[in-house]
């Protein structure tokens, strides 16, 4: 049974990986997240039900892993490694194609929205699950998704097509002032 | 109204009924502004957003993280009150739970025996429950991988041993707690956690004869020439660990 499960979680592991991307925004953090979420769930394994499907159910797993980190950064403040710094984009000449600058503008706009938002644009719009779907993985009505859905995406185009007005209140909004 | 720009969302998602269709044209017909939400709804949708994201599930998934999926332990709940936790077992559960290490060996191999005999009082020398050597496959990922600091891992010294291995000195980090540990390199490729310090509060001051002094002094017993230099690990990194020239392996 728990080969199964195994053999089946690491046939997910492409998807999952994209989506716990899509919520941290770094390869690395999205596979420590992955990793934290395979070993959550193989530690739960008798709670998951068999003929439901086992990536939802992962995903429920990694999106509530992050939402709780989520709530720790904000209590403790982000923390930021300084070698970092020297990796991100635009301080020196990058030489990368179309799709990866497209990729980091939208990973730099989900970023500025809120925690639940982002979440629901990870799993609606780039993992293409349905709204029902995505209410029960996070466990709010289908209306909630719905608004938050609605919100995130008026939030990203206003980002997308007037980034610096967009993200100046954005980021005002997160932080309070 | 809100329902009427849930049911623009719907449509752009296509997930709209086509009972709904209707009334969600005449609403259309009668509210610009609607007409622009559902514009905006489409531009940022689903195909453009999945579509800059489908790289990312096309890439090669790290052979670690299968790994981990198909080798950590399944947990089961235990009694925990009915178990007497030593003080190497309790820093392991700590080290687990604040880095995530699934509940591999962190074991010293026999070569280190002496010298950790000399210090164990300080050292996490833990039993394997699983007969297994493996560290968490995200360290081993950083030691094998990793030329400089990244999130919660720095390098501190890397060296050719007199055992014939490579060793790296590590600090590992939380936001509020570190602790600092060497792990030697295997012949089949595996690190090995051979001495580590209990975690302790970040800018605490260690006094004399504190565990850190401990591994310095193993790291002066073991070290075969020169420490590496940066580019000389990244080197090394590249070029899969080779033994130097001069230890003639």
């Amino acid at each position: 049974m728990t080969d199964e499960i195994r053999a089946r979680m690491v046939a997910a592991l492409p998807r999952l990986r994209r989506f716990a991307y899509a919520l941290t925004g770094s390869t690395e953090q999205g596979d420590d997240l992955v990793q934290e979420t395979c070993l959550r769930a193989l530690s739960r394994v008798e709670r998951w039900q068999p003929g439901t499907r086992l990536d939802s159910w992962m995903y429920r797993i990694a999106q509530n892993i992050w939402l709780d980190r989520m709530r720790a950064n904000k209590v403790r403040g982000e923390v930021v490694d300084v070698d970092v710094v020297e990796e991100l984009p635009g301080l020196d000449g990058r030489d990368v194609t179309e799709s990866q600058l497209a990729l980091e503008e939208v990973d730099a706009a989900l970023e500025l929205l809120p925690s639940e938002q982002r979440a629901v644009i990870a799993l609606v719009c780039i993992e293409g699950i349905s709204y029902k779907e995505a209410a029960e993985i996070t466990g709010v009505p289908i209306g909630t998704i719905m608004s938050r859905l609605a919100r995130a995406r008026q939030a990203l185009h206003a980002i997308l097509d007037e980034p610096v007005l967009a993200r100046t209140r954005l980021a005002s909004a997160k932080t309070g002032s | 109204m809100e329902n009427a720009y849930h049911k623009a969302l719907a449509l752009a998602d296509a997930e709209l009924s086509p009972a709904e269709l209707p009334a969600l044209v005449d609403e259309l017909a009668r509210n610009p502004s609607m007409v622009r939400a559902l514009q905006v709804y489409m531009t940022v949708g689903r195909g453009r957003l999945a579509k800059t994201y489908e790289a990312k599930r096309a890439e090669p998934v790290p052979q670690w993280l299968i790994d981990t999926v198909m080798h950590a332990p399944v947990e089961q709940s235990v009694d925990r009150s009915s178990k007497v936790i030593s003080y190497g077992s309790a820093l392991l559960e700590r080290m687990r739970r604040r880095y995530r290490m699934p509940g591999w060996s962190l074991a010293a191999g026999p070569a280190f025996a002496a010298v950790l005999a000399a210090v164990s009082a300080w050292m996490l020398v833990p039993n394997s429950s699983h007969g297994g050597t493996l560290m968490t496959a995200q360290l081993q990922g950083a030691l094998e991988r990793t030329a400089t600091s990244q999130a919660g891992f720095r390098p501190l010294l890397t060296y050719w041993s007199n055992d014939q291995n490579w060793c790296r000195q590590f600090e590992m980090r939380t936001d509020v707690e570190r602790t600092f540990a060497i792990a030697c390199r295997a012949d089949d490729g595996n690190w090995r956690v051979v001495m580590q310090t209990p975690p302790g509060s970040l800018g605490a001051i260690l006094p004399a004869g504190s565990p850190r002094e401990h591994l310095d002094r193993y790291v002066a017993a073991s070290v075969s020439g020169q420490p590496l230099e940066r580019p000389q690990v990244e080197e090394a990194i590249k070029s899969g660990w080779p033994a130097p020239p001069m230890a003639g392996k």
